[in-house]
């Protein structure tokens, strides 16, 4: 016995790590993922510091000078100027602002409604779960873009808003986050009914329940902390999945309304300058490109970082 | 499964009834009405023509009531006139449709070997280099916008090099098999890049997936060569998903071919549903909208039917 115990006492005890620790350290250890969050950092960086550049360069994102147009790169214009004379960088550093906001507003929307549904399929079951599921089958159905455009292109003052409103810039961000969290919560559903099934199974929900607890009393207390890391993982992945949602619609006509930039509507003539300034189609794109593709590895990450069962 | 076929068509049936009302609603709330933007276009349109038109279109009637009357008659073969091209819309459609399955079924037909390969390929070493290589490729691929894409290689290939044609539709009357290939090859490629990348993640997970069970382990031991275990043994079973994720993926397909035939200016559905908004032609637009639905909802089903077929545990209730 007395062997066995000095054995015991010469191995060091691993130190106390909390979950989240232990998720940071996993995260840290996956380079493609850190490399792509620091990508991110210095991009969203870069979008933030649009305003105080305008103000240094006395720069205006929106002003067209046609005695300007298609300038090369220069000490005032880093990144030349654009078929209306405007400073390329600084529209591009506004832009992202748009793209940004629309995939993080429309993956909080997306995960709400996800959340909502998939709860409700998952806890009640039963009729309302194969209704729902069906709902959300019907939705998957859909062709995408073309029922973005659709709704892209309702005209909100058919549906009781005043003109002025439905055509204001902050109407025209909000509807774009609004269709498209309406066709894309069906990832965020399935998952959430997935796990809320599982939960509900437990012994301490049976627990609650034969205890006297109510519905809206499990769903808070036992279930929406339990599913907590399905959930961030999907959302996640949905940032990237909404920003060239976001871009293709604007690139087509039906998101963004210039002369406000988004990097899909910078884009929109590009077409046009193919043959006379092909630069101009190379930076919005490549902008989008390298933040999607980097919020897809830090998904990613998330997702290894936060699944104990994955290794590599 | 007879049963199960009839139970899923009634279904898909509803759903469809479902979906023509709810585009129906959303289609009529686009700006504008479709003679008024007749005027704008024909200025010898006297007031009682327009007015005679307005009653052909059943502008001013309220929406459920033109529902009843849109639906009475397409049960009746008749999904009225295109205010575009000035034709009845089912004209305007056969053609258009048969130009996206053409872009579609080629860049089927070059996905499946692609992403079978380089998911094979990677799904040997996970985590080697050959694995990174490839999965950085695939998240390129789901990350890549696809009308940039287009953009990018127009500018390279028909632009700077000239190799190749920038539009997607030949200028000849009745086009060779060759030349309309000519011109397909950047559309395809760029619908291709945007399709192979989920594809192949599949194919990789479930090669690992399938990699590690037993009976790869029994083919092992027999002393049967790698090449037979991975090509005749595992990639065949791996498969099986693949039948769902491509029917999902004729969905998102349609999607891209919208962006792609509008950059290169090809006259497909996607292209048509997207002029047929921009120009407000309701009628067109609603077809339009519905053909892609009925598609995608039928290649679920195939979807559902042939992963049943094929694999044999499966039983459909």
């Amino acid at each position: 016995m007395s062997a066995i115990d000095t054995e015991l006492a010469g191995i060091p005890s691993a130190p106390r790590q909390t979950i989240w620790q232990l998720r940071r350290k996993r995260f840290l250890r996956n380079k493609p993922a850190v490399i792509a969050l620091a990508i991110l950092l210095v991009l969203s960086a870069l979008c933030v510091l649009a305003y105080p550049y305008s103000l240094l360069m006395e720069l205006d994102p929106n002003e067209t000078n046609l005695l300007m147009r298609f300038r090369p790169p220069s000490a005032k214009h880093w990144l030349g100027t654009d078929s209306l004379g405007r400073d390329v960088l600084l529209r591009l550093m506004y832009g992202g602002q748009v793209s940004i906001a629309v995939g993080v507003l429309g993956t909080l929307l997306t995960a709400l409604i996800g959340i909502l549904i998939g709860v409700w399929a998952g806890f009640l079951g039963g009729k309302v779960d194969a209704f729902l599921m069906r709902l959300t089958d019907v939705v998957i159905a859909l062709p995408m873009t073309p029922v973005l455009i659709v709704l892209g292109a309702v005209d909100l003052s058919k549906l009781g808003l005043s003109q002025a409103l439905a055509s204001s810039p902050g109407a025209v961000f909000l509807r774009i986050v609004i269709i498209i969290a309406l066709v894309d919560w069906t990832t965020i559903a399935r998952i959430t009914r997935a796990a809320t099934i599982e939960v509900r199974q437990r012994e301490y929900v049976k627990a609650a329940t034969v205890s006297g607890a109510r519905h809206l009393y499990n769903v808070l207390v036992h279930v929406l902390p339990n599913i907590t890391t399905p959930i961030t993982v999907a959302a996640t992945l949905s940032v990237g999945r909404i920003i060239l949602f976001e871009s293709t619609l604007s690139f087509l006509g039906f998101g963004i309304v210039p002369p406000t930039p988004s990097w899909g509507n910078m884009l929109t003539n590009a077409q046009e300058l193919v043959i006379s300034a092909p630069a101009l189609a190379v930076y919005p794109g490549l902008l989008i490109f390298l933040t999607v593709i980097s919020v897809n590895f830090v998904g990613d990450g998330i997702r290894i970082a936060f699944d104990p069962r994955s290794e590599k | 499964m007879l049963r199960y076929t009839f139970f899923r068509l009634v279904q898909a049936a509803f759903v469809l009834l479902v979906m023509t009302f709810l585009l129906f609603m959303l289609i009529g709330m686009m700006p504008g009405d479709p003679v008024e933007n007749m005027l704008e276009g024909n200025p010898a349109l006297t007031p009682e023509l327009a007015r005679q038109m307005r009653e052909l279109y059943g502008v001013g009637v309220p929406l459920p009531v033109r529902y009843w009357h849109w639906l009475t008659a397409a049960f009746q073969g008749d999904f009225g006139f295109s205010s575009l091209y000035f034709r009845p819309v089912l004209e305007i459609l056969g053609p258009a449709l048969l130009q996206t399955l053409k872009l579609m079924v080629a860049t089927i037909m070059l996905s499946i070997p692609l992403s079978l390969l380089l998911g094979a390929i990677a799904a040997l070493r996970p985590g080697g280099w050959m694995d990174t290589v490839i999965s950085f490729f695939a998240f390129a691929s789901i990350s890549l916008p696809n009308f940039w894409l287009s953009l990018i290689l127009i500018i390279v290939f028909a632009v700077q090099l000239g190799w190749l044609p920038a539009s997607g539709t030949p200028l000849a009357e009745t086009p060779s098999l060759g030349l309309q290939i000519y011109h397909s090859i950047l559309p395809v490629t760029v619908l291709t890049m945007f399709f192979v990348g989920p594809l192949l993640r599949y194919v990789r997970a479930s090669m690992i997936e399938t990699m590690s069970s037993d009976y790869i382990r029994t083919a092992r031991a027999k002393g049967l060569s790698e090449t037979t275990v991975i090509v005749k043994h595992a990639l065949r079973n791996a498969l099986i998903p693949m039948v769902t994720v491509l029917a999902l993926g004729f969905g998102m397909l349609f999607s891209g071919a919208l962006v792609v035939e509008t950059i290169f200016g090809i006259l497909g559905m996607g292209k048509m549903i997207f002029d047929a908004i921009r120009y407000v032609d309701f009628n067109l637009a609603l077809i339009g909208l519905l053909l892609a639905t009925i598609v995608t909802l039928v290649s679920n089903l195939l979807a559902d039917l042939a992963y049943a077929w094929l694999d044999p545990r499966i039983t459909l209730k």
